[in-house]
């Protein structure tokens, strides 16, 4: 066994009923083998920028520890995933769920079916704002201080959802 | 990278893995073995195929690539097609390999763009059926690295990550015995392309060039399940000129030289550090 590894995921739905899609795929997170939530964020409302029109977004962050290795953690993603992606809007729109890893345990990889952190982290306010909420200290690995690249976007689309809240229950 | 052909008419293993429960299990036991990701397919590009109609080619993969990804295995996904590609993306596998690198269906970039998963874009000049009439080269490194920039040119243009995308010289196809060594001995070339260096993807796995090279004293060329210590061969050599991935029928020796050649561009790192 190989020694556990904090890791950071992202996950966000915006089709069907996006909070109940959340709440499932934090409880499959939790599910995981060797796999402890540690933390979960508020959840936030975001409206997509740039491509086509589609509805807005439900975001939030998931720190995590885990023995799973990054591939392995990314095969259970993909499968979470697709148990709860079936629905699409149009062949080329989004998902009905996207978990994407950010982090893990600092590393940095180029590869191209895992890259690490996530290529387009440092860009996403609907990543960075949950992430600082429930680790104000985090860094991204490569691009600096999530706080400091927080500041530097632009936040007006991305919104708090009073109320919402995603756990893990205990069976 | 562990092949499961869910095909009758593989060249390479006779049709051994045809039938949903048998490639699931082929495709468990390649991880077991070492595999870091399972290439499924259901469309034989041997030299000379004929194509498998589309619904025959969903009803051959469907299944095992469902089973794979729910059993966590990291899924590669093997089709020209896009609709093929499309369900294997919607049961959550991580990479398309298209052995026409976008241009038998040109909606297929698209859909790996909006899924946002990896990219194999290989060198390719046609269908199965007439492949050898394409293979004419004056200077084959060249014209393989030229026509490989304008694929990346064109599926970037499609919305693809430029990050996400790996390339394949496509040993075999539309390729003469004599074009694929000099392929073999330029990896590094062949994957900086544009001004960017993109990792890459090489399937020589008991192709029909190996079995020539190692052909009987009468010309008889060794048939496949005798080319895999060639094969092996070639993963070490490979993976020590920097490949990103080998695509193998055989795991077990193939996953030894692919670390074998880590040691070895380990050993050739600390001796170049003063």
């Amino acid at each position: 066994m190989t020694a556990r590894a904090r890791a950071v995921l992202s996950v966000g739905a915006n089709l069907g009923d996006r909070l109940g899609t959340l709440q499932g795929c934090v409880q499959a997170i939790a599910r995981l083998p060797d796999t402890d939530v540690l933390a979960i964020s508020p959840v936030y409302e975001t409206t997509p920028v740039g491509g086509p029109a589609q509805p807005d977004y439900l975001n939030a962050v998931l720190v995590v520890q885990t023995g799973l290795p990054p591939r392995d953690l990314l095969a259970a993603v993909h499968r979470i995933e697709a148990d709860f992606g079936r629905v699409r809007a149009g062949r080329f729109g989004p998902r009905t769920l996207d978990v994407d890893i950010i982090d893990y345990a600092g590393q940095v990889s180029s590869d191209p079916v895992l890259a690490l952190p996530h290529p387009r982290a440092h860009e996403r306010a609907f990543v960075l704002a949950p992430w600082h909420d429930i680790d104000p200290g985090a860094d991204l690995p490569g691009r600096g201080a999530v706080a400091g690249l927080l500041a530097g976007l632009n936040q007006a689309g991305v919104r708090p959802v009073p109320g919402a809240e995603l756990r893990v229950t205990t069976p | 990278m562990g092949v499961v052909n869910v095909t009758p008419d593989s060249f390479s293993d006779g049709g051994r893995w045809f039938g949903a429960d048998t490639a699931i299990r082929h495709g468990l036991d390649l991880i077991a073995q070492g595999a870091d990701i399972v290439d499924v397919g259901g469309e034989s590009t041997r030299p000379g195929a004929q194509r498998v109609p589309e619904e025959e080619e969903l009803r051959r993969i469907g299944p095992v690539v469902t089973e794979l990804v729910r059993a966590g295995v990291p899924v590669s996904i093997d089709t020209m097609r896009a609709s093929v590609a499309e369900f294997a993306l919607d049961a959550g596998v991580q990479l398309v390999n298209d052995v026409s690198g976008g241009l038998a269906d040109p909606q297929l970039p698209r859909l790996v763009a909006a899924a946002g998963v990896g990219y194999v874009v290989v060198h390719w000049r046609g269908h199965s059926q007439d492949m050898y009439a394409r293979a004419v080269y004056a200077d084959v490194v060249s014209e393989v690295r030229d026509e490989l920039t304008r694929r990346i040119e064109a599926v970037v243009a499609a919305g693809v990550d430029p990050g996400r995308i790996v390339v394949d010289p496509g040993l075999g196809f539309g390729k003469r015995q004599e074009h694929n060594w000099p392929l073999l001995a330029s990896l590094a070339d062949i994957g900086w392309l544009g001004g960017r260096a993109f990792p890459v993807l090489v399937g020589a796995s008991r192709k029909g060039f190996l079995g020539r090279l190692l052909a009987a004293p009468d010309g008889t060329p060794r048939p496949s399940d005798g080319r895999d210590g060639a094969t092996v061969a070639i993963s070490a050599l490979a993976a020590a000129a920097g490949a990103w991935c080998v695509r193998v029928h055989q795991v077990p020796g193939n996953a030894d030289a692919v670390r074998v050649a880590a040691a070895w561009r380990e050993g050739a790192a600390s001796r170049a550090r003063p």
